[in-house]
């Protein structure tokens, strides 16, 4: 608690005695070990830097960079081209993307994922979230039940996504990461033109306080 | 961790040297707190600090802008000088408008407790096709729209190629081979990125931008007529405290 004045306040000329004297140092060191939120000012840490950097967000990211090879005029993207290409082939399962993995070691806190990339090739896929090998079905780009709804995922030729989730975790290592799922209905045979993920970044956040 | 304190007693000596004593307990305690001295949940936001460092107003723009391969031509992935890449602006390729920018209170990306800026653009295609003053026009599948994220720090644009993200056009299904390619596209392009210290060479990050450019994967046609229509583009950031790992 605040203190407002020692509990005996000893007036200018007024004998001292030595009750009054324990009783005021009794009401320091009954403190000390109970500090709370009464005992600090408002906006007692004014500045950031007074913090430690691991205080609030501990910020993690992965990315690659991949030429995806468009001239104008001349031609159009490939996935040959650069080596950083991933192309994660016709088998029909989560396959993690390469470059979009992160292992860290976190406190019990909610981690923010954020995962934008290129996709090259018009096949339908699917792209999801992964931690620690669970796919998050909130975060799955295209259908869950595919099975069910085949037109349910993206098959619109080279584009653009971003997908994103907050998942609380228990404190210890995970492992979080940007995974693809080949649909074979445009192309049941794949040849020639595999679909490809190409410029592509992975951001966690953990969300300390 | 609480403080031993001995009680003075009546007959004890009540001198400065006891008192001393006294006072001397108190104040090792107090130079010795620890985290266990503070009761959990203690901080709250009354006392501390914001751990967003900077967050610049997003700035959005509404009305239908176009770039040509004319005027907005994509000159290549990574492409230096940044000077040639068209910033996305309320008079679109033609220029002079209001660039899609923000401009954020400086920002050292070398500070060790900069967690990052993060960056959210998300930018609608309306059109991306031959407009062509007679015929069917060029296969709306032949044209690409291309977007990416710059940094301005210190006196310098940096280009964030791994940030550069593409959409061909689509031929839509059912239209008729006269239309197929007049078709609008209505497509979302997103693009999230983190910057970190090592995009820029200064230590001082005070704006970014969003920029654009439309292909073509073959030369035939007319390059005023190939056009990329955008329509609502929203950037926003947000700069954070924290450790970047």
């Amino acid at each position: 608690m605040a203190w407002k004045f020692p509990k005996r306040k000893i007036e200018s000329g007024e004998p001292t005695g030595v009750e009054d004297i324990n009783e005021n140092f009794a009401e320091y060191s009954q403190e000390s070990g109970s500090i709370n939120e009464h005992n600090f000012r408002s906006n007692a840490i004014s500045s950031r830097t007074e913090l430690a950097a691991t205080a609030g967000f501990v910020i993690t990211s992965a990315s690659q960079a991949v030429n995806p090879n468009i001239v104008n005029g001349s031609s159009g993207p490939d996935n040959s081209t650069d080596g950083n290409n991933d192309i994660p082939g016709t088998t029909n399962a989560w396959t993690p993307i390469d470059d979009l993995s992160i292992t860290l070691k976190t406190e019990d806190s909610p981690l923010w994922v954020l995962v934008s990339l290129q996709h090259f090739g018009s096949a339908d896929v699917s792209f999801a979230i992964s931690i620690d090998g669970y796919v998050l079905p909130e975060s799955i780009i295209g259908g869950v039940t595919y099975d069910n709804d085949p037109d349910s995922n993206p098959n619109s030729g080279e584009s653009p996504y971003v997908l994103d989730a907050v998942v609380p975790v228990i404190a210890g290592t995970h492992v979080v990461r940007a995974v693809v799922k080949f649909r074979s209905r445009v192309f049941s045979t794949a040849t020639g033109s595999l679909n490809a993920i190409q410029n592509r970044e992975l951001i966690v956040v953990e969300m300390r306080r | 961790m609480p403080i031993t304190y001995s009680r003075i007693s009546n007959g004890d000596a009540f001198d400065a040297s006891s008192l001393n004593t006294s006072f001397s307990s108190i104040e090792t305690s107090l130079n010795g707190l620890t985290q266990a001295d503070v009761a959990p949940e203690t901080f709250g936001r009354d006392h501390l600090p914001g751990l967003v460092v900077a967050v610049p107003t997003p700035i959005s723009q509404v009305a239908v802008v176009e770039y040509t391969r004319a005027n907005a031509a994509y000159v290549g992935w990574g492409h230096t000088p940044v000077t040639d890449w068209d910033t996305i602006n309320t008079n679109g390729g033609a220029g002079g408008g209001t660039d899609l920018e923000l401009t954020i209170s400086a920002v050292d990306p070398t500070d060790s407790k900069y967690g990052g800026v993060l960056v959210f653009l998300n930018a609608q295609v309306q059109a991306l096709r031959d407009f062509p003053s007679s015929g069917p026009g060029e296969p709306q599948n032949e044209f690409f729209g291309i977007f990416a994220i710059q940094v301005y720090a210190g006196s310098s644009w940096f280009h964030l190629a791994r940030t550069e993200r593409y959409v061909r056009g689509d031929i839509l299904t059912g239209a008729t081979a006269a239309t197929q390619s007049l078709q609008s596209l209505f497509f979302d392009i997103p693009i999230r990125t983190l910057i970190r210290a090592s995009d820029v060479s200064n230590n001082s990050i005070t704006k970014i931008r969003a920029v654009c450019a439309i292909a073509k994967l073959d030369s035939a046609g007319t390059a005023a007529d190939h056009k990329l229509q955008l329509k609502r583009c929203t950037l926003s950031a947000i700069a954070l405290q924290g450790s970047l790992s």
